[in-house]
């Protein structure tokens, strides 16, 4: 039996749509959307949920110097 | 990062610096999306001592005696985790010498050209960098002259034709 697939192409275009949009805002305001990324994922926190998932801990909140 | 930007300025107005300019990520977010980085490069030309050595030391010296804090590699100026990069061969010392003068917001400040950034990414060869230098292409952020000549006098063409190979499905 043939599997059917939805067709995504209508994502994949918002997507690539998306990320023009973002390329042509200014210098600043993509460097305030950088700042915004650095607060919500604190250096150090990625790797943390990496090593949690590993030795299945559970999640520390606290960022760490990398 | 306005702030940040001010402060190096005014290492480089007192003689702590030579010239400078950003690299990195946050160069390369001039000319493609924002792309996640955590500090700021700056590629500096460092002045060189009584001794004939270039030292970082006099810069994390003067910073730390007006508050800011090191973190690692880097130094925390006005929020921003900020790694000072002596450039470190011909390459990064033509990328320096050749960068833009730009503002941020009403701050001057000199960033690395698209193809200088383009050809340090094609030097240093990581995924993250082949990944950034793809979006300078979907981004047509690159005058293609200006980069092969680059890449011809920096000794990179075979990591040139291996990245068009590869991720421009060019063939021989």
């Amino acid at each position: 039996m043939k599997s059917s697939y939805p067709d995504i192409s209508g994502i994949l275009f918002a997507k690539a749509q998306r990320r023009q949009t973002l390329a042509a805002l200014s210098w600043e305001e993509k460097v305030a959307i950088v700042e915004q990324m650095r607060k919500l994922l604190p250096r150090g926190m990625w790797k943390d949920r990496v090593a949690d998932k590993k030795s299945d801990r559970p999640r520390t909140r606290r960022p760490t110097t990398a | 990062m306005e702030n940040t930007l001010a402060v190096i300025n005014k290492l480089e107005q007192e003689g702590l610096i030579g010239p400078y300019a950003i690299g990195g990520a946050i160069a390369a977010t001039r000319f493609i999306e924002p792309i996640q980085t955590y500090d700021l490069d700056i590629f500096v030309m460092l002045p060189i001592s009584p001794s004939g050595l270039a030292s970082i030391s006099p810069i994390y010296s003067y910073l730390t005696q007006r508050g800011y804090t090191p973190q690692g590699e880097c130094i925390v100026i006005e929020g921003w985790p900020v790694q000072f990069l002596p450039v470190y061969n011909q390459l990064a010392e033509e990328a320096l010498a050749q960068a833009i003068e730009v503002k941020f917001g009403e701050t001057p400040t000199r960033v690395l050209s698209a193809e200088y950034l383009a050809a340090i990414m094609l030097e240093t060869g990581r995924p993250k960098d082949h990944a950034r230098l793809i979006q300078f292409f979907e981004s047509d952020a690159l005058d293609l002259e200006v980069l092969e000549d680059i890449v011809g006098r920096h000794g990179l063409k075979g990591n040139w034709k291996a990245f068009r190979k590869r991720f421009l499905n060019e063939v021989d």
